[in-house]
């Protein structure tokens, strides 16, 4: 008997978008750049080998972090919905993996927003560097942290933290609830220049500081015998793995904000190299200043070097307090924190709001609200108590040693082997994107990632299991790391066996009312659709155009055959557009601009089809 | 600083700041191909619909000359 066919979706998904590639590509940066790439990259260079790390960290980038980067883009960019969304409609099996990518977001959330209001109340007390002359005491007295030996449960609040989460959340709920375009896109439109900006100021005082080439020296000199320790290329994939914000739902999130017709791989290399920038000059900043400090207080590089919590709050403060114009470098560094993590709390955030709005059918708002609500009030419990720093120490190592790094492990091996799906996801990224990518791409996502995920999931559990972690009591330990990891895992998989009602978005059409693609086939191509021309023909196009008639081709001119409006085509097949209508300023070339002569051979349907073209 | 400290601090900001040049400077060449031309879901986009159902940038239909199948593209029959 025929199964009764589901009725044809009819009506388009809410779910907002970004207006264009710019907004996306800041969006992507605030989200990976972040508190790990200003107090985890310096400290993780000059353990591993100093200058040399550059080398694995460089070949990192290329063979783990942009190739994952692309397939979270493929995935999101092509089924349009938010984790468990997509990867339900790429294959209903691999729902789970979503859902798991959204709790991992749900967990770092929570504390993430703990460590975003202490950098928030540390702009404020660089002022007056109200540390004092004891930054490391009055860190314990700020947090009221109890020792790990002793960690447990208390609830014990503290209100200067609980005030500053609180005010982080409401902070949050606001860019959120605003939307993709205006709050999302706007907000990384505005913090990021001023990052960079600030950033920027605080390493150029940071470099003519009196000392500062002793701690570049001890950064970048190079010890090339550290290359043949396996570590150390852990290290270098850990650093970029996590420091891309890949592999658990942001980008993939982000990506399905998308216009169709966007350039995700020429995006995605801009994300890619601009957060590996933004580390760099993290490292010099960082680095010289420690420099300063040591010679200030006559100590080795060695001795000042921290990395994390301890770099941020005890001793950039000590630095702050020797240094000239201390309140400056103060406000820019803790400033630069709360910026950096802002844009990718937000982003963390978004993963699970885009999840709820998908699988309730809610709007921005009360999507929004159903999610800040209740995280921000677990972030208070959790995180504002003297318990607070040792459950966020813990939380975070198992949370990224094994909910990201395994989910990614997990997510990779699906792909590329169950469900095999890496021949549509690099045919998807070819048909719009500028880089084309192909076997190398696919190696490096089957076996390159994969392999390096295991060993840092093997490394660290070995260590963990073999020492404990942080001299913590097991029972701490064994509750909120092993626990926590287990039950998000649990919970991912009984989420995805709830059954997608008839409100939610996974009976939509997408945003723009277009029809959702086909789950992904094993070992299949995809077809550009007729008609289809891709990035490298347009240009080729252009360039025949130019060469036909050098006279007066804009850099930015449409082709017939590529997306232009039919209508909107003149002689030659060059497109152009009224007087009055939005013209040159959309090419970008500031240049006005007309048809080429009739009747010349710059008819460009024709040299294509001579192959000409290529 | 060392002669090998110099060498890859400079090294390594070039490959870094310079990939990121190259790759800005590829998305400016290929500006042509952005799809925020012709698009209707411009940084003004239309203010809310129902609470239940929009939110402030909810975006309108893809005028885009090739619609759905662009992106979807086909599954080849190659099994």
């Amino acid at each position: 008997m025929a199964r009764p066919s589901t009725p044809a979706p009819t009506e388009a998904a809410d779910r907002g978008a970004f207006s264009g590639r710019t907004a996306f590509i800041f969006a992507a940066i605030g989200s990976a750049v972040g508190l790990g790439n200003i107090w985890r990259f310096p400290y993780t260079a000059y353990d591993n080998g100093g200058g040399a790390f550059m080398i694995p960290y460089l070949i990192a980038l290329l063979t783990a972090g942009i190739p994952l980067l692309f397939v979270d883009y493929a995935i999101g960019h092509r089924w349009r919905g938010s984790a468990p969304l997509a990867w339900r409609r790429m294959n209903r099996r691999a729902e789970a993996v979503g859902w798991w990518q959204v709790l991992i977001c749900v967990v770092i959330g929570a504390y993430y927003a703990a460590i975003l209001a202490w950098s928030l109340w540390y702009t404020l007390f660089s002022f007056t560097k109200k540390w004092g002359s004891d930054p490391a005491a009055f860190f314990g007295e700020f947090t009221q942290a109890d020792a790990p030996e002793t960690a447990s449960i208390t609830w014990d609040f503290v209100p200067t933290l609980l005030g500053g989460i609180l005010l982080v959340w409401i902070l949050v709920a606001v860019v959120l609830a605003l939307g993709v375009h205006k709050g999302i896109a706007r907000s990384s439109a505005v913090f990021i220049p001023l990052l960079i900006v600030m950033f920027i100021v605080l390493v150029i005082r940071a470099v003519t500081l009196k000392g500062a080439e002793v701690g570049l020296n001890q950064l970048f000199q190079p010890d090339w015998s550290e290359l043949t320790n396996g570590s150390v290329w852990v290290a270098a994939y850990g650093q970029i793995f996590f420091s891309l914000s890949v592999a658990f739902g942001i980008m993939l999130t982000y990506a399905s904000y998308l216009k169709k017709k966007t350039d995700l791989t020429g995006s995605g290399l801009v994300v890619g190299f601009a957060n590996s920038g933004f580390e760099l000059l993290a490292g010099i900043g960082v680095f010289a200043a420690l420099g300063f400090m040591a010679t200030a207080t006559g100590q080795g590089v060695n001795d000042v070097a921290a990395a994390g919590v301890g770099l941020a709050f005890i001793a950039f403060p000590a630095i702050i307090n020797e240094a000239p114009m201390g309140e400056l470098v103060g406000v820019l560094f803790f400033g630069s924190l709360v910026l950096a993590g802002f844009t990718s709390l937000i982003s963390i955030i978004e993963v699970v709001v885009a999840a709820v709005q998908d699988k309730l059918g809610l709007g921005r708002l009360s999507g929004t609200l159903a999610v800040v609500l209740p995280m921000s009030v677990i972030s208070v419990l959790l995180f504002s108590t003297t318990s607070g720093l040792n459950l966020l120490d813990v939380t975070d190592k198992f949370i990224n040693s094994f909910g990201i790094v395994t989910a990614a492990l997990v997510g990779t091996f699906l792909i590329a082997f169950v469900l095999r799906a890496l021949p549509t996801l690099r045919d998807h990224l070819n048909m719009y994107g500028t880089f084309r990518v192909g076997n190398f791409w696919l190696i490096t996502v089957a076996a390159v990632a994969p392999l390096i995920l295991l060993s840092t999931l093997w490394l660290d559990a070995s260590d963990i299991l073999k020492n404990g972690y942080n001299g913590m009591p097991s029972s701490f330990v064994n509750t909120f790391g092993w626990g926590m990891a287990g039950a998000v895992l649990v919970v991912a998989v009984l989420l995805s066996l709830l059954p997608w009602s008839a409100r939610s978005n996974a009976h939509r059409l997408d945003s723009d009312g277009d029809p959702i693609a086909d789950p992904a086939i094993p070992d299949t191509r995809l077809e550009a659709p007729h008609g289809h021309r891709y990035p490298q023909e347009l240009r080729a196009d252009v360039a025949a155009v130019r060469q036909a008639d050098p006279v007066d081709v804009p850099a930015g001119a449409v082709i017939a055959g590529s997306h232009a409006q039919p209508d909107k085509v003149g002689p030659g097949g060059i497109a152009v557009e009224a007087e009055g209508e939005s013209s040159a300023a959309d090419l970008g070339t500031g240049q006005t601009h007309r048809a080429p002569h009739p009747g010349t051979d710059a008819d460009i349907t024709d040299t294509a089809a001579k192959g000409d073209a290529r | 600083m060392s002669t090998g400290a110099i060498v890859l601090l400079v090294l390594s900001m070039v490959l870094l700041w310079g990939g990121l040049g190259l790759a800005v400077l590829n998305l400016i060449r290929n500006e042509d191909y952005s799809a925020d031309r012709h698009n209707p879901d411009t940084a003004d986009a239309p203010a809310d619909r129902s609470q239940s159902r929009g939110g402030a940038d909810s975006v309108g239909r893809d005028q885009e000359a090739d619609g759905h199948a662009a992106l979807n593209g086909s599954h080849a029959a190659d099994r």
